[in-house]
């Protein structure tokens, strides 16, 4: 009975996914109530983790490459790109992408964090003029994110 | 001997378009101009220093003229910029490309066209750069030498044909001198056009046109590509925005 709970308890923590952490950046509020992180400004600008499947295992040389040629042929600008190292020690890149989005021109930024089978991803979108008056606020709190046990 | 002069003339008529097409395809090969006589008064209508030349511009143009290894270039700078306030940006632009010596071709919301000298135009692109981030920038160079070089030669000669035919008025009867005037008419349309095609590539060698835009919108919309990386096909914008 106590094996059957304890195994119980490892899948329902397991079901939970990782925990990821970050602080919040400034200008930015935080949605308590979603799954994973969640931040948004109040003119919009969105930012938010997921997690995805490190398949094919690569390193994040790979991934940033990979993902870089995907969404320029599919029709984005590569807009900035820095590969960074958090406070942690964890090595991550943010691209930045420039799209046309509901006739203005809109930022979608990708960060990736390779850990182990998985990939953190940390997200953001909004508006070119308002992303970028957040966006040295967002690259600060990347360097504090740490994607948990 | 006014026969043999008429039916010279006559034989010159007639192969004056073979004349024609040779100095067009074969412009360096051109004989120098036979000896002129006095031009006669009626001479074809249209702007006379275009058909030949003016000699105050060529005296110009000759002293201006580029040492021969330097080439005739046009020079076309596109940017994407993008700014907090557009306008404000463009009004500077405009001034200042004026303020070089320039001009505003296109001036809209999204866009900016200036033509300004190819002197000014590292400046004026690097002043619309500092303005915001840039998000494209290119420069194409045309070498318009071989162009001008051409449409001088064939402007030359056919001004040489010109002065040649005025020669034949003299001498020559009532039916000759209406083929000679028709001959001539033709050659004065011709001229004219080869001296405005010469004024547009010249002018496009001397300044650089710049294009501006302050949107970003080479491509429409995004399309949907498939990535054999699972996880890369759930980058989208809009799921992104419906999954928040």
């Amino acid at each position: 009975m106590r094996t059957a709970l304890l195994v119980l308890l490892a899948l329902v923590c397991a079901a939970c996914g990782p925990k990821y952490a970050m602080n919040v950046p400034a200008g930015f509020v935080r949605y308590e109530s979603k799954k994973g992180l969640a931040f948004i400004t109040a003119d919009g600008v969105q930012v938010r983790s997921r997690r995805a499947r490190n398949y094919p295992k690569a390193d994040l040389a790979f991934w940033a490459d990979a993902m870089q040629r995907h969404l320029v042929a599919s029709g984005y600008l590569l807009h900035a790109k820095n590969c960074f190292k958090t406070t942690a020690g964890l090595d991550g890149c943010t691209a930045e992408f420039v799209l046309p989005h509901a006739g203005e021109d809109w930022v979608l930024a990708e960060t990736v964090f390779v850990v182990g089978d998985d990939l953190a991803l940390v997200e953001a979108a909004g508006p070119f003029e308002r992303y970028k008056k957040v966006s040295g606020a967002l690259a600060t709190s990347l360097l504090s994110f740490d994607p948990g046990p | 001997m006014n026969r043999i002069c008429t039916a010279c003339l006559l034989v010159y008529c007639l192969a004056y378009p073979t004349l024609a097409r040779a100095a067009d395809t074969a412009p360096a090969k051109v004989a120098a101009p036979a000896a002129s006589k006095p031009a006669p008064d009626d001479r074809p209508t249209g702007d006379q220093k275009a058909i030949d030349g003016d000699p105050a511009l060529r005296k110009d143009a000759e002293k201006a003229a580029p040492p021969a290894a330097e080439r005739a270039t046009s020079l076309t700078a596109t940017i994407v910029v993008k700014v907090v306030h557009p306008q404000e940006v463009r009004k500077a632009a405009v001034e200042r490309a004026r303020a070089a010596g320039g001009w505003p071709t296109l001036v809209t919301d999204a866009e900016l066209h200036l033509e300004v000298p190819q002197a000014a135009l590292a400046d004026t692109v690097d002043q619309l750069a500092a303005a915001g981030i840039v998000l494209q920038k290119s420069l194409q160079r045309v070498d318009r030498t071989e162009q001008i070089a051409q449409l001088q030669a064939k402007l030359k000669s056919k001004r040489e044909i010109l002065e040649r035919l005025r020669t034949f008025f003299a001498d020559s009867d009532t039916q000759s001198t209406l083929r000679i005037e028709q001959s001539m008419t033709q050659l004065v349309v011709e001229i004219e056009s080869l001296q405005g095609e010469l004024n547009v590539a010249e002018s496009s060698a001397r300044t650089a046109h710049v294009q501006a835009s302050f949107q970003y919108h080479q491509r429409q919309r995004i399309t949907y590509l498939r990535s054999p990386f699972e996880w890369l096909n759930t980058l989208d914008i809009d799921r992104f925005l419906a999954e928040f």
